[in-house]
């Protein structure tokens, strides 16, 4: 977050940032998100399969971006909505990955809370809008 | 082969503005909603679309390798020019190699979509292959223009099959004819217009739809009485009665899909999802008419009966829960959220 990534950059990355696909260690099992070239917990592996993550989790810990804070691909967001929430998510399948909460109430967040993954405009850069991965609370199924 | 609906999705935004802003902000309401859905700063057409989509292949992740055609429709893609359906597809893991088909100009596109996706799967001989189709759709006026009153915003996905559906397709009618001077936006505008002749529009509405309708029934050889709920797109609240009551059908077969008066005028969605909310009630053998109108002008119709298959396929939420799910913005907050002043 806050630093400009190309649109070829971007691009390369839409796997990840469309539908959470990260990379599983053929050697540890471990699942990499983001996908990197070596396995950052064995750091002996390169051999991978991808694998869609399933967007569950729960807070880590969270921060409140004040809207002087925010980098300038924010600055719309920041006028918009005063200051917003980032977290740190602890995903159901090992990694932990830094997103913004949206559809939550300042005094709800907290650590521990679940959470799941959801597509949303990210911010525009270069006219090009950039999608990816947000959090909210769990929505839990209707009750039959 | 019976063509049909295998399963269905739903999204509706979290934020909502009741008539009464409108009322504290402008002195009155100008649309006959006592609430409306706001979709976020940061939604849009496309990610309502994949929220609606993934409520469908969440449930049934293997469907999604079976997916052979993709139809999208909105009057508010974020692109005039660059492909949506691939926006889709990366989102939601779609086969790389199917066909897809983009619906937009008229508030008749959702509908058109779906027709679009059932004439596909009919020339397909392959066993098991499906088509999805993505409707969404969150309209904007300026904020001084009474039309802005009564847009607001949500999403539906069908899943469409040839075995076994849970509502199957049983015919469809269309009436479309050159009509000037209602609802349109000009290439570059990002606002709706219309011209305020609503008597005359009213008409043309009134007219097209009847004659879809009526063309359908008699091509079906049925009436008005064989038809347990009536569906008509709700741009706006009284025209759908109104109709439904020239068309014949009483009341009660109108009211169960009317959801203006909660989510506001929804485009090319309002009339899918009407029927995604009939669909949460339907019980089999009951049979459905639905209309979908667009300005400039046309109509279409379309004819569905639920069968026993519907009581395994219900959707983790319905529209009601979506309904229920939902938080308050005053006036202000509304005009940034929807980008008015910010
Ligand atoms: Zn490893």
């Amino acid at each position: 977050m806050g630093a400009h990534i190309s649109v070829p950059m971007y691009q390369r990355s839409l796997p990840q940032r469309y539908r959470l696909v990260g990379l599983k260690c053929q050697k540890c099992g471990k699942i990499n998100f983001p996908p990197k070239g070596t396995c950052k917990y064995c750091r002996a592996s390169t051999e991978f399969i991808e694998v869609p993550l399933s967007g569950k989790g729960y807070v880590y810990t969270y921060t409140i971006i004040a809207g002087g804070g925010a980098p300038p691909e924010f600055t719309d967001q920041a006028l918009i909505q005063g200051s917003y929430p980032v977290a740190i998510i602890q995903l159901e399948e090992g990694p932990r990955i830094m997103a913004q909460l949206v559809e939550v109430e300042r005094e709800e967040i907290k650590i521990g809370l679940p959470v799941e993954a959801v597509f949303r405009r990210i911010y525009e850069e270069e006219g090009v809008i950039r999608y990816g991965y947000k959090f909210r609370p769990v929505v839990p199924p209707c009750k039959p | 082969m019976t063509m049909g609906i295998q399963s269905y999705g739903v999204y509706l935004p979290y934020l909502r503005i009741k008539a009464d802003e409108y009322v504290k902000a402008w002195g009155a309401c100008a649309a006959g909603i006592s609430e409306k859905t706001v979709p976020d700063f940061d939604e849009d057409s496309i990610t309502m679309s994949v929220a609606a989509a993934r409520e469908i292949l969440d449930l049934t992740p293997q469907a999604t390798k079976n997916i052979a055609f993709l139809a999208v429709a909105s009057t508010s893609f974020p692109y005039v020019e660059k492909a949506t359906s691939t926006t889709l597809i990366q989102a939601l893991g779609l086969n790389d190699n199917i066909f897809t088909s983009e619906h937009t100009t008229s508030t008749a596109a959702g509908l058109e979509a779906l027709l679009a996706a059932w004439r596909y799967l009919e020339t397909q001989k392959e066993f098991g292959k499906t088509a999805l189709i993505t409707v969404a759709d969150a309209p904007q006026a300026r904020a001084w223009d009474t039309l802005e009153h009564g847009l607001g915003a949500g999403a539906v996905a069908f899943l469409l099959t040839k075995e076994n559906p849970i509502a199957v397709m049983e015919g469809a009618s269309s009436a479309a004819q050159e009509s000037l001077g209602e609802r349109y936006r000009r290439t570059g505008e990002t606002a709706v217009h219309d011209l305020g002749v609503r008597e005359y529009t009213s008409e043309t509405f009134l007219e097209l739809c009847r004659r879809a309708a009526q063309n359908l029934l008699k091509e079906l050889g049925r009436s008005p009485g064989d038809y347990h709920y009536l569906i008509v797109g709700q741009h706006d609240a009284r025209l759908p009665q109104t109709l439904g009551r020239k068309l014949g059908f009483e009341e009660e077969k109108i009211k169960p899909g009317l959801l203006y008066s909660s989510i506001g005028d929804t485009g090319a969605a309002s009339a899918l999802l009407s029927l995604a909310h009939i669909l949460d009630q339907a019980r089999p053998e009951e049979k459905i008419l639905l209309l979908a109108y667009g300005s400039g002008a046309k109509a279409i119709a379309l004819s569905l009966k639920v069968t026993a298959e519907i009581a395994d396929h219900r959707p983790t939420h319905t529209v009601n829960y979506w309904l229920e799910r939902k938080k308050y913005l005053d006036y202000t907050r509304y005009l940034k959220v929807r980008r008015q002043i910010v």
